[in-house]
C-alpha cells in the first residue's frame, strides 16, 4: 500500500491489524461504480469537449478542424467580454450581499428573543424553495402592471421600478432574487460557528468595559472568521454556477445586459448551434478553474482550515 | 438594581423583534404570493388584495385533472420527476459510499488524486458541462430517455458526495475498524456492519442532497429530454411560462405543487442538512 507522502502523514498511523489482513486486493470493488461515472460521464465528456473546440462542428451537420479557429474568435468576441464583466458585477454582489446580511441575521438569531424559533423558520424557508419556482413567482411578481413590488412601492409612494424589464436594473434585481434565496445558508453556517464559541473573553471584556461593537470587532468577528470564509467560498461556487433563476426569469435580456457566462455557453451552443466555439469557451475556463483550485488547495493545506 | 437589568434585557428583545419580524415579513412575500394565486380564481388575484375574496382550491383540481393543454401529461411530468429524483439518489449513494469507503477505510491507492478531482469538479458550473453532456448523451444514444438525465445528475451529485462522505469516515474512529478485523470481518462486513450504521447521518443528508439536486434541476432536463412525455416538471413550468397565453394561477399552482415536495423533505431531515454538508469543510 504505497500512498503519497501527505495522505500518509495525515493518516493515522497504521496499525498492526491493516499489516496483517491487507485489503488492497479487494478494495478496488467499491471503487469500481465511482470509477466507472468518472470516466464515462465526467472524463469522457470532458475529452470530448477538447476535440470539439478544435473543430467547426454544428448540431446536424458536418464538422470542420480549425485549429486554434475558435480561440481566436474568442479574443475577439465583444459579447463574449461583456459577458465575464456581467458575470464578475452579478458574483460580487450576489456573494457580498448575502455574506454581509446572513452575518448580521445570524448575530441577532443567535440571541435570544420571544417568537425566535418561529421568526428563525420563516427565514430558512427559501433555502427549502426549488429554482425554477422561485423564479417563475419572482418573475410573476416582476410583472410592469400586475406584479406586486410595484404596488409595493407605491404604498411607501415610491414610483414603479423596471426591475429586470431594463438594463440598468436588470442584474440588481436578480441579486435580490439570489439575496432572498440563499441569505439563510450563510446565517445557518454562521449560526453553527457562533454556537460553538467560548463565553470567557465576553465575560472578561464585559469586565474591561468594552462596548458591543468593541466586543463584536475584537472577539465575535475573529472568531467567526473560519466560518466567514467557509460561506464564502460556497456562496463564490453556487453564485458562478446560477443558472436557472436568470434563464428563467431574463433569458440573459434585455438585451444582453444580464448574459452570464453560462448563459452565454448555453446560448452560443444550443440558440446559435456553436458546438465548437462554445467547447473553446470551456476549455478556456476549465483551465483558469483547474488554475484556481489549485490555487485553492494550496492555500487550504497551508491555513489547515480544513485538515 | 435587578429591575433595571430586566427592563433594559426586555427593551433588547423588543429591538431584535423589530428587526426579525420585517426580515420574516420579506421573506414570505414570495411564498405567499405563490399561495396567493393557487387558491384565486382566474384574473382575481392582480386585484391587490390580501387575501382573495373568494378563494377556492378549484386551481388544483384542474391541475389533478391534466384539465388545461399545458397541463395534460401533469401527473406523467410528476411521475418522470420523482423517477429521475430517485434512481439519482439510490445510485449516489451506492457510489460515493463505496468511493468514500474505499478511500477513507481501505485507504484505496490514488484516493488522494480522486479526492481532489471531485473537488475540483465541484467547483465546475453545470452550465460548462452542457455541450460535453448534450454530445456524449447522444453518442450514447441516451437522449430523450430518462437515464441520460439520471446519469448526467449523477456525475455532477457524485463528486461532492464522496468528498463530504470521505470526510465524514475520516472522522470515526479508526479502533473500531481494527476490532473489526481482528475479529476476523470482511471489508464487505466491516462495510455493511460497522460502517453503515456510522454514517448514517451523512448518508441521510447526501441522499437528500442528490434528491434535491435532481429533482431541482433545470438546464440539464431541458436539454436531455424533450418530449412532452419525458420532460420533468420544472421544464413544463418553463415550457408553461414560455407560452404569452399562459394562464397565471394554474401556473403558480403547478409551480406550488412542484415546490411542496423537496420542501416537505428538506424540511424533514433539515438537522442533518446544514450540519452534515458543511461537514467537510468546517474543522470541528
Amino acid at each position: 500500500m504505497t500512498e503519497s507522502p501527505a495522505l500518509a502523514a495525515s493518516a493515522p498511523p497504521r496499525s498492526a491489524a491493516h499489516k496483517k489482513y491487507d485489503f488492497s486486493r479487494k478494495y478496488w470493488v467499491f471503487a469500481l461504480p465511482a470509477v466507472i461515472v468518472v470516466l464515462s460521464v465526467i472524463v469522457f465528456p470532458w475529452l470530448f469537449t477538447v476535440f470539439m473546440s478544435v473543430h467547426d462542428w454544428k448540431i446536424g451537420g458536418g464538422m470542420d478542424f480549425v485549429g486554434l479557429g475558435n480561440f481566436r474568435t474568442l479574443v475577439f468576441d465583444d459579447r463574449f467580454r461583456e459577458s465575464l464583466l456581467i458575470t464578475f458585477y452579478f458574483t460580487v454582489l450576489a456573494v457580498v450581499i448575502p455574506i454581509v446580511l446572513g452575518t448580521l441575521a445570524a448575530l441577532v438569531f443567535h440571541r435570544e428573543f420571544p417568537f425566535r424559533g418561529i421568526l428563525r423558520t420563516i427565514f430558512v424557508m427559501p433555502m427549502m424553495a426549488t429554482p425554477v419556482a422561485v423564479a417563475l413567482v419572482w418573475k410573476m411578481m416582476f410583472h410592469p402592471q400586475l406584479g406586486v413590488l410595484n404596488y409595493l412601492l407605491s404604498l411607501f409612494g415610491i414610483p414603479p421600478s423596471e426591475w429586470v424589464f431594463s438594463t440598468s436594473t436588470v442584474i440588481p434585481t436578480l441579486v435580490m432574487v439570489e439575496v432572498w434565496h440563499w441569505t439563510p445558508l450563510v446565517m445557518l453556517i454562521l449560526l453553527g460557528g457562533l454556537a460553538g464559541m467560548p463565553t470567557e473573553p465576553y465575560e472578561s471584556a464585559k469586565i474591561d468595559g468594552a462596548n458591543s461593537w468593541q466586543m463584536f470587532r475584537f472577539i465575535t468577528l475573529p472568531l467567526l472568521w473560519p466560518y466567514i470564509m467557509i460561506a464564502l467560498v460556497i456562496r463564490t461556487i453556487d453564485a458562478l454556477k446560477v443558472f436557472d433563476i436568470i434563464f428563467v426569469i431574463s433569458e440573459g435580456g434585455p438585451g444582453t445586459a444580464s448574459e452570464t457566462l453560462n448563459i452565454f455557453l448555453y446560448l452560443q451552443a444550443f440558440q446559435f448551434y456553436k458546438l465548437g466555439y462554445s467547447s473553446a469557451v470551456v476549455v478556456i475556463f476549465f483551465t483558469i478553474i483547474v488554475a484556481l483550485s489549485l490555487i485553492l488547495l494550496y492555500v487550504r493545506q497551508k491555513t489547515k482550515w480544513n485538515s | 438594581m435587578t429591575t433595571a437589568i430586566k427592563w433594559r434585557s426586555v427593551g433588547q428583545e423588543a429591538k431584535l423583534i423589530l428587526i426579525g419580524i420585517p426580515v420574516a415579513l420579506w421573506t414570505l412575500i414570495p411564498i405567499y404570493h405563490l399561495l396567493l394565486f393557487a387558491i384565486s380564481k382566474k384574473d382575481t388575484a392582480f386585484s391587490g388584495n390580501l387575501w382573495p375574496s373568494h378563494p377556492t382550491l378549484a386551481n388544483f383540481g384542474t391541475v389533478f385533472r391534466q384539465e388545461h393543454y399545458f397541463l395534460n401529461n401533469f401527473w406523467l411530468q410528476f411521475w418522470n420527476s420523482v423517477f429521475i429524483a430517485a434512481m439519482t439518489g439510490a445510485l449516489v449513494l451506492v457510489i460515493a459510499t463505496f468511493a468514500a469507503f474505499a478511500i477513507s477505510r481501505l485507504k484505496a491507492r490514488g484516493g488522494r488524486l480522486v479526492m481532489n478531482l471531485a473537488l475540483f469538479t465541484y467547483f465546475i458550473p453545470a452550465a460548462f458541462l452542457a455541450v460535453p453532456m448534450y454530445r456524449t448523451m447522444g453518442l450514447y444514444g441516451l437522449l430523450n430517455s430518462q437515464w441520460a438525465l439520471i446519469l448526467a445528475m449523477v456525475a455532477i451529485a457524485s463528486p461532492y458526495a464522496i468528498w463530504v462522505l470521505k470526510q465524514a469516515s475520516d472522522k470515526l474512529p479508526q479502533e473500531l475498524d481494527e476490532a473489526a478485523i481482528m475479529d476476523g470481518a470482511s471489508p464487505l462486513q466491516l462495510f455493511r456492519l460497522v460502517y453503515l450504521p456510522l454514517m448514517m447521518p451523512s448518508l441521510v443528508a447526501i441522499g437528500t442532497y442528490a434528491i434535491l439536486l435532481a429533482w431541482n434541476e433545470y438546464l440539464y432536463a431541458f436539454l436531455l429530454l424533450s418530449k412532452d412525455t419525458s420532460i420533468t416538471l420544472p421544464v413544463a413550468l418553463g415550457n408553461f411560462l414560455a407560452a404569452d397565453d399562459s394562464p397565471w394561477e394554474l401556473l403558480m399552482t403547478t409551480g406550488l405543487i412542484y415546490a411542496l415536495p423537496p420542501a416537505a423533505i428538506y424540511y424533514a431531515f433539515r438537522k442533518y442538512m446544514v450540519s452534515g454538508l458543511t461537514a467537510g469543510a468546517v474543522k470541528s
